[in-house]
């Protein structure tokens, strides 16, 4: 057991840890920052798996086109046909295969009910029409190829985000693939996604565990050759 | 090091108390809302089995998994989680987006048709590195070796 000593050295350490401005500063950052900027890191994972599937991946601003400066991503959750800023999204080419990786979009599902989805990869034409037509994007048809819910977890995961993902995924027609994404490991969600047909869970996925990341992408990667070659 | 449950207790009082001071209010609601969840753990057998002369219970018609509050030992192991995600992990995010988008030139903002500014003020990814972030990073390796009895972080696992 701990002395005495050792417990006042844990407790100065902590302390001292808590008292620099730069951890003040993360430790209340408003959560809704939090959650976006995982989201974007999911997008760039999913942008270097096109990359390594041979492809190519550019982000473009729906005002400013190719390369925007900068790159502007939703705050929250909004039409993949706004203008009222330059939001930006991934140009993908791959073989014959040309889509597009959006964050915070809402779709249509079947059910005609729309869904936010937090990475989505959708057709080009189709995303092509939403714009012009200042619409909403589909889920069925091909439209919508890939679905990702990401959640950066600020307490342990319990499974009702991934009790309400896997409805949204019913909702969608068939996908390519759906994947359930957290910043932090949980056995219950692990279990939860072991059924079969329900969506690829990549729990404990961050920048500081190489190996999670290598995983996911090559997860999607893997996913974007099969459906290229089809 | 091993901290007994008092002592457990004493740590977790001490950080709860200085995230408080901080009004790290959605910190704070995370760790409440992971004692609420719970730990969650499979009973045994013999723990289900009523004694013979209640009769017996077919161990089909229960659930064998049952939730109960985490000890002092494991709050601490889950605030000590969530101040990572916090403090590591989420700086971290940064050169995870910059080098895969080939920019560090990246904002959040949005649709003020349907939300306002205020609500929901435009953020950039500089953010969620402040200035000082890797002496964060350093004395909160200083504390895992406290916490692994001298190993460093990486042979602590």
């Amino acid at each position: 057991m701990a002395t005495q000593q050792e417990l006042n050295d844990l407790l100065a350490a902590i302390d001292s840890l808590l008292s620099l401005s730069a951890a003040q500063i993360l430790l209340t950052l408003n959560s809704n920052t939090c959650e976006r900027a995982y989201e974007a890191y999911v997008l760039a994972l999913c942008m270097e798996a096109v990359r390594r599937a041979g492809g190519t991946a550019v982000l473009a601003g729906i005002q400013t086109g190719i390369n925007p400066n900068p790159v502007v991503f939703r705050g929250a959750p909004g039409s993949m046909a706004s203008q009222n800023q330059d939001f930006a999204y991934a140009n993908c080419v791959l073989g014959s295969k040309r889509f597009e990786l959006h964050l915070d979009v809402e779709y249509q599902g079947s059910s005609k009910a729309l869904h936010e989805i937090d990475v989505s990869m959708c057709d080009e034409d189709h995303a092509q029409a939403v714009r012009t037509t200042n619409a909403t994007p589909k889920t069925e048809g091909n439209k919508l190829l890939m679905a990702f819910e990401c959640k950066f977890y600020e307490n342990a995961p319990g499974v009702s985000l991934g009790r309400t993902f896997v409805g949204l995924v019913a909702d969608c027609g068939t996908l390519r693939m759906a994947g359930f994404v957290a910043n932090l490991p949980s056995d219950k969600l692990g279990q939860y996604f072991s059924m079969k047909s329900r969506p690829h869970p990549f729990l404990g996925l961050t920048p500081t565990d190489q190996q999670s990341e290598e995983r996911f992408i090559h997860n999607v990667e893997q996913e974007l050759r099969k459906w290229e070659r089809s | 090091m091993v901290l007994n449950e008092d002592d457990a207790a004493a740590v977790n009082r001490s950080i709860l108390d200085r995230l408080s001071k901080l009004d790290a209010h959605e910190l704070l609601n995370g760790i409440d809302e992971s004692r609420r969840l719970g730990i969650e753990e499979i009973v045994s057998e013999e723990e289900i089995r009523p004694e013979r002369k209640k009769g017996t219970v077919h161990l089909k018609q229960v659930a064998r998994t049952r939730k109960r509050p985490p000890s002092n030992q494991e709050l601490l192991g889950i605030i000590l989680r969530l101040l990572a995600e916090r403090l590591i992990t989420l700086p971290s995010l940064r050169s995870g987006i910059s080098k895969r988008l080939g920019t560090e030139n990246v904002l959040w903002r949005v649709d003020t048709e349907f939300v306002t500014q205020e609500r929901i003020p435009e953020v950039h990814l500089k953010a969620i590195v402040p200035e000082g972030s890797d002496v964060v990073k350093s004395r909160w390796d200083e504390l895992q070796i406290l916490l692994s009895n001298g190993k460093s972080p990486e042979e602590a696992g």
